[in-house]
C-alpha cells in the first residue's frame, strides 16, 4: 500500500514537474524576444529593457531560470497579465468558478442521461431502440460543438426566445460574489430578500444551453461506454446466478450488473474531464461565458503570454490531480484491487 | 497483406455502419477530387452584389445552390473546396501521427527499459493536457495558420498511436513466431518491421480512421477559434466562425459548413467503429 | 411426481440458422429423488436445466406440451411465473463457483438479499439465518465470512456459499449443474456428500448433472443419459449401469477408467468420433455415425424411446430384456 502510494505520488510529481517545464519552455519557444513578449511592449529603451530582463530573471542561465520559475509557481506567483496588469492567479480565481459550475452541471446532465440510455440500449440489444440510441450517440460523439451551440442558440434563443444568448445572468442583476457559483450565490438570503428567486432563474436559464452543448460529447461517450460495459457484464456467470436466485430483473441489472459495469464507466467519466475542459474553451467562446476557457482564448488572441503560460499550467495541474483522484475512486470501486493493495 | 485487405473490404461490406461510413467518405472524396469540375466559380471569387443570398437564389444570371456569403462568394464552391482542405488536414494528421507514433511505439515496446520510460513519460505529458488546449498552446507558440494547426493536432494525436503500437508490440514480442525469427538470426529491424508491424495493422487501421475524424474535428475547432486556417482559405471551421455574426439573418452560412464537418467526422467514426468490431478478435466472437 | 416434463424442446435462432439444442424430451423427477443426468458437453444437459429455470438467452425458443411442477402447470416461457419459483422452489448451483458469485458484492449481501427476496424478514433476521446456513454447509468463521468477497474464498468455499444460498429458501428441487467439475478431486467428495446430506435432511429432489458416471452411480437414484439433445437412455441407476441397453451408455461405461483394472494392459477405451455439431445433425439415429452396431435403418429412422422402467432409444439395443 505504502509502496503504491509512494509510486503514485512520484508519478504525479514527475508529471507536474514536466508540465511546469513545458510551460516554462513555452515562452522561450515563441519566436521573438521573450523579454518583449513578457512585458508586452514592442519597443523598450535599453535601460528599461535591462531592468525588465533582470526582473524576469532572463539574464541568468536557463537552469537557474527554471529553478526560480518553479519556485515562483510553488508560492503561487504565476506572473502578471500584460493586458490587465493583474496577477494571473487572481484572474484565474475570478474565472475559475464559472467554468467549474458549467462543467459540473454539464457532467451531471451527461451522467443523468447517458447511463439510463446506455443500460436501456444494452438490455434491448439489437432492437430498433438500441440502434436508434447508438446512432444518436455516435452523431453526438462526432458533433462539432461550436456549430451545435450555434444551432441551439438559433433555435431556442432566436426562434423561440426561450433562453438568453450569452452570459451567466441577466445584466440587471448585480450579484455579490461569494462562492462564484451563481446557482448558489443567487440563493443567498440578501439576494432573495432584494430580488426573490428571479436572479436564480435567470442564472438557470443562462446555464441550460451551455450545459447541453458542453454535455453532449461526454453524454455520447458515456452512453456508448455504459452499453458496452453492460453487455459484457450481463453475459457473466454471476448475473445468471442473480437471476437464478429469483431476484427481480431491475435488481439484477441495477445492483448486480451495475456494480461491476461501473468501473469502466467511472474511468470514462474521468477521461471526460479533459473533454469537458476542451469543450469549455469552445462553449465559453460561443456563449461569452466568463470562464477560464474564454480567458485563455482571449489571452491568446491578445498575445498575453504570461496569462497563457500561467493558465495552461493551472489547467494541466487540475487535470492531473483529477485523474489521480479518479484512479483512487477506481481502486475504491474495485474491491479486488483494494484488497490487493491493503495487504 | 493482400489477403488482409480482401478480408478488410469484406468486413466493411458486412458491417452496416462501416459501410455507410465508407460510402459517405467516398462521396466526400469525390466532391473534393472533382471540386473544380462541379462548380463554375473559384472559392475566393467574389460576385459583385451577390451578398448573403439564400440557398437556391439566382442573381444576375448566376445560380447559387447553397447561396452566397457576406462578401458575395458562392458557398457551394467554398464547401466543395473546403472538403479538400478538411480531407487533406485529416490525412496529414493521420499520416504524421501514425508514422511517428508507430516508430515511437515500436521502439518503446521492443526495446523497453529507458527507451520505453522516456517515450511513455513524454506521451503522458501530452495526454495530461486536453487535446484542443494542447493544440492551442502549440499554435500559440508556432502562430496561427493551417499548417501549424495540423502540426499541433498531429502532436496531440501522437500518444494514441504510440500507446497502441507499444501495447501491441508487448503482446507480440514474446510470441513464438518472433522467437523463431530471432533464433534464425533476424536483426532488430527485420523483426520489428517484417514480423511485428504487420500484426499491428488491424488496430492501426482502426485508430487511423478514428484519428482522422479527431484530426478533422480538432482542426475545425482551431479554425473556429481563429487559430487555424486563416481567411480566405475555404476551411469549414474558419468559414463557420466568420459567419457567426450573420447567424440570425443568414443561418445557412453557419449551418452548411457545420453539417459538413459533422458528416465527415461521423463517417470516419462509423468506419472506425465498424472496423473495430470487425477486426478486434475479442469483440468479434462476442454474441 | 414433483416435476413432470412432456416434450420440452429448445431451439436457438442464430445468424447461421435455427439450431435444435434440445429435441422433444420428456422426463420426471419424483419427490426426494436424485436424478443423475449424464452426457458429453453439447448433449443438452445444461440447456434442459436452464430452460427449466428460464435462464436461456433471448434467442432461445422454448416449447413444451406440458410441464407440471408440484401439482401446478408451469409455463416455461413466462418469466413472471418462473421468477416466483426461481430461488425459492427450484434453485440451482453452477459449474464454476468462482465466477458464479458477484465479485463486487460481499457474500453476506448476496445471501441476505436472496433471503429477503423470498421471505418478508428484516435484515437482522436474514443475517442470522445466513450465518446458520453458512455454518450448516460447513464454513468456518461463518460470521466473518459474511463480509468476504468471493475472490477471497477458495473454489470449495465459494461452492459451499453457493449451496448455502441455493438451499436458503428451502427449495423443493435443487439443480446441481456439474457442481464439482471446477474443483479439486479432494474437495469434490466433500461437496457432493454435503449436497446429499442436505437433500436427505430437507427431503429435496435433486437433478445432478455430471459427465462422470462414477459420481452419478454413487449419488443418484435414477439416471438419464443424454446425447445430442435427445434422451438416449434412462432408468434406475443400478439397472442402467449394470445392464446398459444403448450402445452410447455402454461406450460411456467402457470409457471410464475403473479401479479394478489398475494398471490396465489395454489403453483406455474412447468412443470414436465426436458429438455431432448442432449445425450439421446426422439423419436418423443421432449416434449412428459413431456406433459399431449401426445398420441401414439407423441412418434413416430415429429410434423412439421405448421400454417401461428402463427406457432407451435404439434399434439394436444390447442385451434386450
Amino acid at each position: 500500500m505504502l509502496l503504491f502510494a509512494l509510486k503514485k505520488i512520484m508519478e504525479v510529481l514527475l508529471t507536474l514537474v514536466g508540465i511546469t517545464f513545458v510551460c516554462f519552455l513555452l515562452i522561450r519557444l515563441v519566436p521573438g524576444d521573450p523579454v518583449l513578449l513578457m512585458i508586452g511592449e514592442r519597443n523598450l529603451d535599453p535601460i528599461a529593457y535591462a531592468e525588465a530582463k533582470a526582473k524576469l530573471g532572463l539574464d541568468k542561465p536557463i537552469a537557474s531560470q527554471f529553478a526560480s520559475y518553479a519556485g515562483q509557481v510553488i508560492t503561487g506567483d504565476l506572473g502578471t497579465s500584460i493586458t490587465s496588469k493583474a496577477s494571473v492567479w487572481s484572474e484565474f480565481k475570478e474565472h475559475f468558478p464559472a467554468t467549474v459550475e458549467l462543467s459540473i452541471v454539464a457532467l451531471i446532465f451527461a451522467v443523468l442521461f447517458s447511463i439510463p440510455f446506455g443500460i436501456l440500449a444494452a438490455v434491448k440489444k439489437n432492437t430498433f431502440f438500441d440502434y436508434f440510441l447508438m446512432g444518436t450517440s455516435l452523431t453526438g460523439y462526432s458533433m462539432p460543438i461550436f456549430w451545435w451551440g450555434l444551432v441551439l442558440i438559433l433555435f431556442f434563443s432566436v426562434k423561440l426566445g426561450w433562453t438568453p444568448v450569452s452570459g451567466r445572468i441577466a445584466l440587471e442583476y448585480d450579484i455579490p460574489v461569494k462562492t462564484g457559483f451563481y446557482l448558489m450565490d443567487t440563493l443567498s438570503s440578501e439576494v432573495r430578500e432584494a430580488e426573490g428567486y428571479r436572479p436564480f432563474w435567470s442564472a438557470v436559464q443562462h446555464l441550460i444551453l451551455p450545459m447541453i452543448v458542453l454535455g453532449t460529447i461526454p453524454l455520447a461517450v458515456m452512453a456508448r461506454m455504459t452499453r458496452s460495459s453492460f453487455l459484457e457484464v450481463l453475459g457473466e456467470d454471476f448475473v445468471r446466478t442473480a437471476r437464478a436466485k429469483g431476484l427481480p430483473e431491475t435488481r439484477v441489472i441495477l445492483v448486480h450488473a451495475f456494480r461491476n459495469a461501473l468501473i469502466p464507466i467511472v474511468t470514462t467519466l474521468a477521461l471526460c474531464f479533459g473533454t469537458v475542459i476542451t469543450g469549455a474553451i469552445l462553449t465559453e467562446t460561443i456563449f461569452s461565458w466568463p470562464g477560464i476557457g474564454k480567458w485563455i482564448v482571449t489571452s491568446i488572441t491578445s498575445r498575453d503570454y504570461p496569462t497563457i503560460q500561467g493558465g495552461v499550467l493551472i489547467i494541466a495541474v487540475i487535470i492531473v490531480l483529477t485523474n489521480t483522484l479518479v484512479d483512487l475512486i477506481y481502486i475504491y470501486l474495485n474491491p479486488r484491487i483494494k484488497n490487493a493493495l491493503l495487504k | 497483406m493482400k489477403d488482409f485487405f480482401i478480408e478488410l473490404s469484406r468486413d466493411i461490406r458486412k458491417n452496416k455502419g462501416a459501410f455507410a461510413g465508407f460510402l459517405l467518405i467516398s462521396f466526400f472524396i469525390s466532391l473534393a477530387l472533382f471540386a473544380p469540375l462541379l462548380s463554375s466559380y473559384q472559392p475566393d471569387q467574389v460576385i459583385d452584389g451577390a451578398l448573403r443570398l439564400s440557398p437556391g437564389a439566382e442573381y444576375g444570371g448566376h445560380y447559387f445552390l447553397f447561396g452566397t456569403d457576406d462578401i458575395g462568394r458562392d458557398l457551394f464552391t467554398r464547401i466543395l473546396f473546403g472538403a479538400r482542405v478538411s480531407l487533406m488536414v485529416g490525412l496529414s494528421v493521420v499520416v504524421l501521427a501514425a508514422s511517428l507514433g508507430t516508430f515511437l511505439g515500436l521502439m518503446a515496446g521492443y526495446f523497453g527499459g529507458w527507451t520505453d520510460r522516456v517515450i511513455s513519460r513524454m506521451m503522458d505529458f501530452i495526454m495530461a493536457l486536453p487535446a484542443v488546449l494542447f493544440a492551442i498552446v502549440i499554435v500559440a507558440v508556432l502562430g496561427p495558420g493551417l499548417v501549424n494547426s495540423v502540426v499541433a493536432v498531429s502532436i496531440v494525436a501522437l500518444p494514441n498511436f504510440t500507446r497502441l503500437i507499444r501495447a501491441q508490440v508487448l503482446a507480440e514480442k514474446n510470441k513464438q513466431y518472433v522467437q523463431a525469427a530471432r533464433l534464425y538470426g533476424a536483426g532488430h529491424f527485420r523483426i520489428l518491421f517484417k514480423e511485428i508491424l504487420p500484426n499491428c495493422m488491424a488496430p492501426l487501421i482502426v485508430q487511423g480512421s478514428l484519428g482522422f475524424s479527431d484530426g478533422v474535428l480538432n482542426c475545425a475547432a482551431l479554425g473556429f477559434l481563429g487559430l487555424g486556417a486563416q481567411a480566405p482559405t475555404p476551411e469549414w471551421g474558419t468559414m463557420l466562425s466568420d459567419a457567426r455574426s450573420f447567424l440570425e439573418s443568414s443561418p445557412w452560412m453557419v449551418n452548411l459548413p457545420g453539417i459538413c464537418i459533422l458528416l465527415v467526422v461521423l463517417s470516419f467514426n462509423l468506419l472506425g467503429d465498424g472496423l473495430r468490431d470487425a477486426l478486434d478478435p475479442r469483440l468479434k466472437n462476442r454474441a | 411426481m414433483l416435476l413432470e416434463i412432456e416434450d420440452l424442446s429448445v431451439q436457438f435462432k442464430t445468424d447461421a440458422g435455427t439450431l435444435e439444442a434440445l429435441r422433444p424430451v420428456s422426463f420426471s423427477v419424483a419427490e426426494s429423488e436424485v436424478l443423475g443426468v449424464v452426457g458429453e458437453s453439447g448433449s443438452g444437459k445444461s440447456v434442459t436445466n436452464l430452460a427449466l429455470m428460464g435462464l436461456l438467452p433471448a434467442n432461445a425458443k422454448i416449447s413444451t406440451k406440458r410441464v407440471v411442477f408440484h401439482g401446478k402447470n408451469l409455463d416455461l416461457n413466462s418469466q413472471r411465473e418462473l421468477r416466483k419459483i426461481r430461488g425459492s422452489q427450484i434453485s440451482m448451483i453452477f459449474q464454476d463457483p468462482m465466477t458464479a458469485l458477484n465479485p463486487s458484492l460481499k457474500v453476506g449481501y448476496q445471501m441476505i438479499e436472496t433471503l429477503r427476496c423470498h421471505f418478508d424478514i428484516s435484515k437482522e433476521v436474514a443475517r442470522s439465518r445466513a450465518i446458520l446456513l453458512l455454518e450448516r454447509v460447513g464454513i468456518p468463521n461463518a460470521e466473518k465470512r459474511l463480509s468476504s468477497y468471493s475472490f477471497e474464498l477458495s473454489g470449495g468455499l465459494s461452492q459451499r456459499v453457493m449451496i448455502a444460498m441455493a438451499i436458503s429458501c428451502h427449495p423443493k428441487l435443487l439443480i446441481a449443474d456439474e457442481p464439482t467439475t471446477a474443483l479439486d478431486v479432494t474437495i469434490q467428495k466433500q461437496i457432493l456428500d454435503l449436497l446429499l446430506d442436505l437433500q436427505k435432511e430437507n427431503k429435496m429432489s435433486m437433478i445432478f448433472v455430471s459427465h462422470d458416471l462414477a459420481l452419478v452411480r454413487k449419488y443418484s437414484h435414477r439416471v438419464q443419459v443424454m446425447y445430442a439433445g435427445e434422451l438416449a437412455e434412462s432408468g434406475r441407476t443400478e439397472d442402467v449401469i449394470q445392464h446398459p441397453h444403448h450402445p452410447y451408455t455402454f461406450g460411456l461405461l467402457k470409457a471410464r477408467p475403473s479401479a479394478h483394472e489398475g494398471l490396465a494392459k489395454e489403453p483406455l477405451y474412447a468412443i470414436p468420433g465426436v458429438v455431432p455439431s448442432l449445425k450439421a445433425r446426422p439423419t436418423g439415429c443421432q449416434f449412428h455415425p459413431r456406433c459399431s452396431r449401426a445398420t441401414d435403418v439407423c441412418k434413416t429412422l430415429n429410434p423412439k424411446l421405448t421400454g417401461s422402467s428402463q427406457k432407451f432409444a435404439c434399434h439394436h439395443p444390447l442385451e434386450t430384456p
